[in-house]
């Protein structure tokens, strides 16, 4: 059980957590146990703050993208001109 | 060079989306866009053996797309200059607006905003670049295309877990790139 508490394993875990969360997918119970890991852990702290930044970065970058019927058509319209 | 033998359908994958949102930034129509997309690879695939390497892919494609920006904007100059006398400032259906104020973006984004998120767009694709191909590709299926784990996870053949891996090393160096290019 002294593995258990490795501090290591604890932040891996965390920074799965802390991912989770910036796509909603996070658990109430994992919540839980990110919060209580983030009030002792300051690189997890860090962790988190770049992460919550990225998310924000690419929200705010409002990419667009095609989808993939669009692109199997770009694909098949280059098909239709076979070069050589 | 061994670049000529190049599968069209990959290049494709890899670079479709940076050229859309490149030319979206300059046409503004998604419709347009494709096209001009499309007419940009043709025209590459048949330049393929002038691609010198000495540019990147990346930069040489870009340069192909913006002649046919610039050629896309002077046909439909030559067109407007025709449909402006044949437009009535009476017909209240269209407010009597001119192509241009059609044209213009109506979101209230003042101009340099818009211009740093362009910017910044082309800052995420050249990021996801240095990721691996499958480390990008299931980055950007669940940041950007909000795709849910579960597909991701039945496509790529992966465990959940396996995918929140992959996902934490791509948060890492995304974060990491962008923030030497960007923050």
């Amino acid at each position: 059980m002294g593995d258990d508490y490795d501090s290591r394993n604890h932040c891996q875990n965390n920074g799965h957590y802390c991912d989770k969360s910036q796509y909603g997918e996070l658990g109430f119970w994992e919540y839980l146990k990110m919060q209580i890991h983030l009030i002792f852990c300051k690189s997890c702290r860090q962790y988190r703050k770049k992460n919550k930044k990225l998310t924000q970065v690419i929200e705010k970058a409002g990419i667009s993208t095609l989808s993939r019927e669009e692109v199997e058509k770009i694909k098949s319209r280059l098909r239709q001109h076979p070069e050589e | 060079m061994s670049r000529t033998t190049i599968n069209p359908d990959k290049w494709i994958d890899k670079y479709s989306d940076y050229l859309f949102n490149f030319t979206l930034a300059r046409v503004n129509d998604r419709e347009v866009a494709k096209d001009l997309i499309s007419e940009t690879f043709l025209s590459a695939l048949k330049a393929m053996k002038d691609f010198k390497g000495g540019a990147t892919e990346r930069t040489w494609l870009v340069s192909i797309l913006k002649r046919k920006i610039i050629d896309y904007y002077r046909k439909v100059n030559s067109q407007k200059a025709k449909s402006e006398v044949k437009i009535n400032y009476r017909d209240d259906d269209e407010g009597g607006k001119w192509l241009e104020e059609k044209v213009a973006d109506s979101r209230d984004k003042n101009a340099e905003d818009k211009i740093e998120n362009n910017e910044l767009r082309l800052a995420i694709f050249e990021c996801l670049d240095q990721l691996n191909e499958r480390q990008a590709k299931i980055f950007k299926m669940k940041t950007i295309d909000g795709v849910d784990t579960e597909t991701i996870c039945n496509e790529f053949n992966i465990t959940p877990s396996n995918l929140w891996v992959i996902i934490h090393r791509a948060r890492a160096l995304m974060a990491a790139c962008l923030e030497k290019k960007w923050l």
